[in-house]
């Protein structure tokens, strides 16, 4: 009896001190007294770039006299969404939210989530805003958000060595030249090991937009968005037929090749040496030098292989991030949440340009002035992988606005021919599958287009 | 003086009456709590979201049944999506349905500590979240690294790749989805194995009956309610599916595995899609789920079981 009555008090006892432990006071920064709080929304990224941001903030409220106080709430990707979206319907939307710049129309502008920053932001910042990603966060000569970066969607990766082993003598340029070093590779290799990295799935969608841009001078949709482009543009059918063949030959592996499986990390599966050659983000670059350090002089970047090995042409769409300023916020909020985005991404190139140091320069700066600063000070053993970041983002595209699901239909196109190539069965088995793949598509895209109440481009 | 219609007892009706209505306020006092929390975050929810599948998101203007239209003309994926559910649960359903028939039958059997053990251990899956189980089972299924692709390695054999093969992707889903789901099917069939009356099987021994005739005429139709309930728990939760193939397959190869939840989910984090489009299509997989759960029910018809 004397157990458990002493058991009813040590259990209770120790619940409260289990709960209690995650609650040990921390030292707290000092806070502004009487500041204003802006609130911003931030996703989770690789740790050194969400480490950045922290200490971006921490010095931001160090100044005690500006008379704001910045909070910041990271989410992981599936999370910042629904907690925008539930922020916002209970009226307590972030004063500065983050904005893809192919969902700006989506996303800010047509949802009425954001206000136009002109009116906000320096004109001298918006004018120092690089000529082909202004058009990207523009509508109606509005700026909707402030570009902090791109980075092009569509890089080469290749490991020097695995090549020479090969007696590969240079990264292929061209789709022929590509198919040849697989075919002097492929012997070279064990078994779990394969000549060259693809997008698989969903990444198919969004990571060709470069290629079908640089075959076809144009995405799924004609200009005015009445018409599917993917039947009558041979291009679609081009690429169809690379990947038909890349997987047909066996030289590609026939799912993903990263732990976590997403085209976003592909670069690892290459740094462990599961591939020669990778099509990869230029972010790549950021994760080999903070994972793969010891192995990155074996590294070799390039423009990715087109079919012509035109190098002047586009070859990536443009991802990155802008920073809104919600239309829920009073005017006083805005004024203050438009101070932050300049601190941080527009007032110093220094500044600014630390992150793209930080990112070991695997991202394009935005802005004419922190170009500027960075090609002055960017590290020579770094120079190489920049220029070509920098020459592909310069060309690259916008990534398309029109609905997800049109990309995905384009997107299976690829995944079709890939998983069904079976080059035992002839070549007009292999025009059949294209062609067969190329009509759904087309079939799926123009029945969107039917249903949609779309008047035009809208952005 | 009275008699009821049902029992034919004699009850005196003012006393009746007094015993049937005293308990009634402390008996509606007491559901409050549960009514109100009901309304607030099941019912209210509810009739918000009937109302705004009906509207435009951005303008709050009524547009009728248009949300409803677009999920079914802007591509087939959402049909189909209800197509694929409906087959990974018939397979997991009828899968889990015998295997767990049959351990329970193990487990009756095995009536000693070994037994206790062996009930405690099948049951831990059932406490690990989807997502835990997905990360689990891509250290068995996954192409790169995975434990079946190293085996194949080591014997020169190509690996797999379970994820990205039209077939071989539905068995990544169905095989976390069933390791999760045995502990507890086993347990409520078990628990539904010992409540039978060990007098019905006495005098079937009398009888002469076999083991199958025992099972067919015994153990079955006892086992009809558990059965019911667990077709019902079944159907609702794999009819949602969407933690094990978003992580597994992602709904794809080909998007041969995507759920209409899992198509739900990515509809909502699609900028281009209007949102009360999702809300229209997660109002259709209730009503679905409901649709299939009185199937289930006029089909398997529940018994009391004083009936049975």
């Amino acid at each position: 009896m004397k157990t458990r009555s002493l058991s009813k008090f040590i259990v209770p006892a120790l619940f409260v001190v289990a709960l209690t432990a995650g609650c040990k006071s921390k030292s707290k920064d000092p806070v502004e007294e009487g500041a204003t709080i802006i609130t911003m929304y931030l996703r989770n990224f690789e740790d050194w770039s969400n480490e950045y941001m922290n200490k971006r903030v921490k010095e931001f409220n160090s100044n005690m006299e500006d008379g704001i106080q910045l909070s910041v709430k990271f989410f992981e990707d599936e999370a910042y969404t629904d907690a925008f979206k539930v922020a916002k319907e209970n009226g307590s939307a972030p004063d500065i939210f983050m904005c893809s710049y192919g969902n700006i129309y989506h996303d800010v502008v047509e949802t009425g989530d954001g206000v136009p920053l002109n009116d906000l932001i320096k004109q001298e910042y918006i004018d120092d805003i690089s000529d082909n990603i202004k058009p990207m966060v523009t509508y109606n000569d509005k700026v909707y958000g402030y570009p902090q970066l791109s980075e092009p969607s569509s890089i080469f990766f290749y490991r020097k060595s695995m090549l020479n082993t090969a007696g590969v003598a240079s990264a292929p340029s061209t789709w022929a030249e590509l198919l040849e070093a697989c075919s002097k590779i492929k012997p070279t290799l064990k078994r779990g090991q394969y000549c060259v990295g693809i997008p698989i799935g969903s990444a198919l969608s969004w990571s060709t937009y470069g290629l079908q841009y640089n075959l076809t001078g144009g995405l799924a949709l004609n200009d005015d968005w009445t018409q599917s482009r993917v039947g009558t543009e041979e291009g679609f059918k081009d690429i169809a037929g690379l990947w038909y063949d890349l997987y047909g030959n066996g030289y590609v592996p026939n799912g993903a090749i990263s732990p976590k499986g997403s085209y976003n990390d592909i670069i690892e599966g290459m740094m462990m040496g599961k591939v020669a050659m990778t099509f990869a983000g230029s972010w790549s670059i950021a994760e080999i030098m903070h994972t793969y350090s010891d192995l990155a002089s074996d590294v070799g970047v390039s423009v990715i292989p087109t079919k012509d090995g035109n190098t002047s042409k586009v070859t990536a769409s443009n991802g990155g991030w802008t920073y809104a300023i919600s239309s829920q916020s009073d005017k006083e909020h805005q004024q203050k949440a438009a101070k932050v985005i300049e601190w941080l991404f527009a007032e110093s190139p220094e500044r600014t340009a630390g992150f793209f140091e930080a990112a070991y320069y695997s991202k394009a700066a935005v802005t004419n002035s922190v170009k500027a600063y960075i090609s002055e000070h960017v590290e020579d053993n770094l120079k190489e992988w920049t220029n070509v970041i920098n020459d592909v983002a310069s060309k690259a595209i916008p990534e398309a606005t029109y609905p997800w699901s049109i990309s995905v239909a384009v997107g299976t196109i690829f995944e079709t021919c890939g998983l069904n190539a079976d080059l035992n069965k002839g070549e007009s088995y292999k025009t059949t599958t294209i062609n067969n793949a190329i009509k759904t598509a087309d079939d799926s895209i123009n029945a969107i287009i039917h249903s949609s109440s779309w008047e035009g481009k809208p952005f | 003086m009275i008699y009821t219609e049902d029992k034919f007892q004699l009850v005196d009706k003012k006393r009746h009456n007094r015993y049937k209505y005293r308990g009634q306020t402390t008996a509606y006092l007491m559901l409050l709590p549960a009514f109100v929390l009901l309304s607030i975050f099941v019912i209210l929810p509810l009739i918000l979201a009937i109302i705004r599948s009906f509207q435009d998101y951005n303008t709050k203007a009524f547009v009728g049944f248009s949300n409803y239209v677009y999920l079914f003309e802007m591509d087939t994926l959402f049909y189909k999506s209800f197509l694929t559910a409906l087959l990974m649960t018939t397979i997991i359903s009828v899968i889990l349905l015998v295997i767990s028939f049959g351990f329970a039958l193990v487990l009756k059997a095995m009536d000693n500590k070994f037994g206790k053990l062996v009930k405690v251990l099948i049951y831990v899956p059932f406490f690990i979240s989807g997502i835990i189980a997905s990360v689990i089972f891509n250290l068995i299924f996954n192409y790169g690294g995975g434990l079946i692709s190293s085996i194949c390695v080591l014997l020169d054999k190509d690996p797999i790749s379970f994820t990205n093969d039209t077939t071989l992707a539905y068995i990544s889903i169905i095989v976390p989805t069933i390791w999760l789901g045995f502990g507890y099917n086993t347990l409520v069939m078990y628990a539904g194995l010992i409540n039978i009356p060990e007098d019905y099987y006495q005098a079937a021994n009398v009888d002469g009956a076999n083991w199958f005739q025992k099972l067919w005429f015994i153990t079955i139709p006892n086992m009809r309610n558990y059965i019911v309930l667990l077709v019902i728990n079944m159907v609702t939760g794999y009819m949602q599916m969407m933690e094990i193939p978003m992580m597994m397959t992602g709904g794809g190869p080909l998007n041969t595995t995507l759920t209409p939840v899992l198509y739900l989910f990515n509809s909502f984090r699609d900028p281009s899609r209007p949102d009360n489009v999702t809300i229209a299509g997660a109002i259709l997989i209730m009503i679905f789920i409901m649709a299939v759960n009185i199937f289930v029910f006029k089909t398997i018809k529940t018994r009391r079981s004083e009936d049975v």
